[in-house]
């Protein structure tokens, strides 16, 4: 039987590598808080957009609501295709929730078809790299059941490794608490981020300087990589790929492993996070 | 005075004889600080060798004050004991331990002839070098060792105190002059040893008055900075809202307690209910404490039961600015944490960010002015932690945090060594009030620390050759720990150079403390120098408000 992979825009995939996997996005929306005005993600140029955030514009985020995702499913479900969607991680929105909730609602109107909701525990590109391994398996003529078994199996193995610019961001979107965004954000200090088990953001440690959260991060990939030299990688930065190329080049040094995909890190995250925001993703023993 | 007495005076040393040598010593060291503090290696305005010793002393001799006992070993234990709290800086810490092997080996005599004080000397010397970890000869060290060697070896039934001191007088004089020979840099900076030197004036201050010298009055100093008052801050109208600020001395009195078993934590109980920011501890028969309270009254009619009061400081917290800096900070911390942090600091704009990397007390001092052991202690006493990491941040001062660590009880106490405000800076950052054990954060912070450079520019007080640099008196001079880098006539042109030097191999992130003097064209000039030849580099400005050095580097 056939079936799609959907998920939705917080996994920062571009538009061509999403077409080229054959999966197909709904798209978180952000507003600016002085204006009604919705956008989707790909509604403004991420540049644009971060440049409006330095000028102190202050972004949030909706979720996709259960409605939209039941037309988005419907629509694969009544050219009799079987859906398993990939949601972000529940940690950070209520979009995996209202896909389940979708997915209920379809199961009776549908009852020949199966909808599969699995809850990736990622973000970012994070995210897109599971995507991408669970596209590797269907590719291998896995069925549905094997591969939504197989990203429940991994998604613990996805490896967040990031650090921000400015952990206000992170702070006024009450992703971290005051108290780690305090004692983070001083002059030079920059914080090490990961995405724990839970889906949550989790200040782990703090760097000197950039560079020196970059080097963190790079050990961080050393520790804990299943297979440094030759398994997937993937970095998401937000409007500083400069510094996606130094720490990409990091890794080759260290490893010889070639980063497979640099990408930005989209309005849903980024908005949340903020310019600056750095993040690497690998398959590792655990997170 | 009788042929009887004379001859007393000179075959045996008692309480109140002590008490005088030790004035004339800390008369002696007085008049000739200035002298010791120019015994600098670094032609840097910075020597405080002599203030160090000399206040390190003079604590000593304030413990003695209204004393009346002609008991040697009482009077000698109470002047160690005076100098171990008051000791400031490494020369100082070493003469407060040399001062205390000395009352160990007098531990046992009410007058003692001049074998027993040159067991005794001999005693302070062996104390003196295990105080250090690595003890280095051609210091103040060697110049007490070989001068007590000397004396001793000399030591005849027929010798009196006075022959004894004499002896020893003459060969620290001749072992100072001999410290250039041991130690290069003395040498190259053409001086002789400064702790030595200083150890030279007290000893010979001492046999001034064994010699029946004249010795000149210590003039009083003030051994505290004195608050800030406002005193309009408080009127007929205004309502006592902060309390009083309440510090005693109470010497516990055997007549109405058991002072050996005395248990302070009675009065602390008792505090709790009338005040807070309570700090108490008992150090021998002497409890010192400490409370804000509305009620001052109730501690003194309290405390009384138990003993005398020494001293008692009663202040309203309304008009006393510096206390209500300190309640405000300790209102925030009323649960004992698991780790606290104390530091050494100078300038308000390194407090400030100090404060806002966590640390809970400042150490107000540095290179010129370096904090006494017992301001330490008074510093840990203000906080309320488990474990509490000190952070010197200057090789001259670790050794008073150490001491200080040793005597202190109520917490356990971990001394970082940070020779530099660099290294503290960087360490400070690797502070996690979450990490698993207080191991966890000290190889954090070591290992912080050992990434770190530190460079400092100042002006130079004299013309010299050092490291092959040439400086002249005014020049500016840039150097790293005991480097001489770099000198130049324009501040902007050494500390430019002083970056370059620093900058080598790779480093990705600079921190730069600006001192009072340097101007805004100065710090401007650095910054746009900064981004034209080292765009790769991070680099953070920041006002320190330091004295001396108009720029410190500090390069990761």
């Amino acid at each position: 039987m056939s079936y799609v992979i959907l998920t939705d825009s917080a996994c920062d995939l571009s538009p061509e590598v999403l077409s080229s996997f054959g999966v197909a996005i709904k798209s978180l929306t952000f507003r600016f808080t002085d204006s009604d005005k919705e956008y989707s993600n790909d509604e403004m140029p991420v540049s644009e957009f971060y440049e409006q955030m330095r000028q102190k514009r202050v972004a949030r985020t909706a979720a996709v609501n259960t409605e939209i995702f039941c037309e988005f499913f419907a629509s694969y479900l009544k050219e009799g295709n079987d859906v398993l969607y990939l949601g972000f991680s529940s940690g950070l929105s209520n979009t995996y929730n209202a896909a389940r909730l979708a997915a209920e609602q379809l199961a009776a109107e549908y009852p020949e078809r199966k909808i599969l909701t699995v809850d990736t525990l990622c973000a970012s590109a994070g995210q897109g790299l599971l995507v991408k391994l669970a596209v590797d398996r269907k590719n291998a003529g896995k069925t549905i059941e094997e591969v939504a078994a197989y990203v429940a199996d991994t998604r613990l193995h996805i490896c967040h490794w990031f650090t921000v610019d400015d952990l206000d961001y992170l702070k006024r979107g009450g992703r971290v608490s005051p108290l780690v965004a305090m004692a983070g954000n001083l002059l030079g200090i920059k914080p090490v981020l990961h995405v724990d088990n839970e889906g949550h953001l989790i200040k782990v440690g703090t760097a000197r300087g950039r560079r020196g959260s970059l080097l963190s991060i790079a050990q961080k990939y050393d520790e804990l990589a299943i297979d440094p030299a030759a398994g997937t990688v993937y970095i998401s930065h937000a409007d500083c790929r400069a510094d996606a190329e130094l720490l990409a080049k990091m890794l080759k040094d260290r490893h010889g492993v070639e980063v497979e995909i640099i990408t930005d890190v989209g309005t849903v995250i980024g908005a949340h996070s903020g310019p600056g925001t750095l993040a690497l993703f690998f398959l590792g023993k655990e997170r | 005075m009788s042929q009887n007495e004379k001859q007393n005076t000179d075959t045996f040393l008692d309480g109140q004889l002590l008490a005088k040598m030790a004035q004339g010593g800390a008369a002696q060291l007085h008049s000739n600080a200035e002298e010791v503090n120019k015994l600098n290696v670094f032609p840097v305005p910075d020597g405080d060798t002599g203030d160090n010793m000399r206040m390190t002393i003079e604590s000593g001799i304030a413990a003695l004050e209204n004393s009346t006992s002609n008991n040697l070993a009482e009077v000698m234990e109470k002047l160690s004991h005076g100098m171990l709290l008051g000791a400031r800086g490494n020369s100082g810490v070493i003469l407060s331990q040399f001062f205390a092997g000395v009352a160990k080996g007098l531990s046992s005599y009410s007058k003692a002839d001049a074998a027993a004080v040159g067991n005794a000397l001999s005693l302070g010397v062996t104390q003196a070098y295990t105080s250090v970890m690595t003890p280095t000869e051609g210091t103040i060290l060697t110049v007490a060792r070989e001068a007590v060697e000397y004396a001793v070896a000399r030591v005849t039934p027929d010798s009196t105190v006075r022959t004894l001191f004499s002896d020893l007088v003459k060969e620290m004089y001749a072992s100072l002059q001999r410290t250039p020979e041991i130690l290069a840099v003395l040498k190259e900076a053409g001086v002789v040893d400064s702790g030595g030197a200083g150890l030279f004036y007290i000893m010979d201050g001492f046999y001034r008055v064994l010699n029946g010298d004249e010795i000149a009055e210590i003039p009083a100093v003030e051994m505290t900075k004195k608050p800030v008052l406002d005193l309009s801050a408080f009127g007929p109208d205004s309502e006592m809202t902060y309390g009083y600020c309440t510090e005693l001395l109470l010497q516990l009195q055997s007549s109405k307690v058991d002072v050996d078993a005395f248990d302070h934590t009675v009065i602390t109980e008792f505090l709790e209910q009338i005040g807070d920011s309570i700090v108490a501890f008992k150090t021998g028969s002497i409890v010192k404490l400490h409370v804000h309270t509305l009620t001052p009254d109730r501690v003194l009619g309290f405390c009384h039961q138990f003993g005398e009061f020494l001293t008692v400081k009663i202040e309203n917290m309304s008009v006393q600015h510096n206390e209500n800096e300190e309640l405000r900070q300790e209102n925030g911390r009323a649960q004992r944490k698991k780790y606290g942090i104390v530091s050494v600091a100078t300038g308000d704009g390194i407090s400030e960010i100090f404060r806002e990397l966590g640390v809970d007390a400042i150490v107000e001092g540095g290179q010129t002015q370096n904090p006494s052991t017992n301001d330490f202690i008074n510093a840990f006493g203000r906080v309320n932690a488990e474990h509490i990491f000190v952070f010197p941040n200057n090789g001259n001062i670790i050794m008073a945090a150490k001491q200080a660590a040793e005597i202190y009880k109520d917490a356990s106490i971990h001394v970082v060594e940070s020779k530099n405000l660099g290294a503290g800076y960087v360490a400070l950052s690797a502070m996690d009030p979450d990490a698993e054990s207080e191991q966890v954060l000290l190889d954090g912070f070591n290992a912080a620390i050992e990434t770190v450079s530190t460079g400092y520019v100042s002006p130079s007080i004299r013309d010299a050759e050092i490291n092959g640099v040439q400086i002249r008196n005014g020049d500016f001079i840039g150097f790293v720990g005991k480097e001489m880098l770099v000198a130049a006539p324009d501040k902007s042109a050494a500390v430019g150079a002083l970056a370059e030097r620093m900058l080598a191999d790779g480093r990705y992130m600079m921190t730069v403390f600006y001192g009072k003097d340097s101007d805004a064209d100065e710090r401007a000039a650095l910054e746009s120098y900064m981004q034209a030849t080292h765009p790769e580099v991070e680099a953070y400005f920041l006002d320190g408000g330091q004295d001396i050095y108009p720029f410190i580097l500090v390069v990761e």
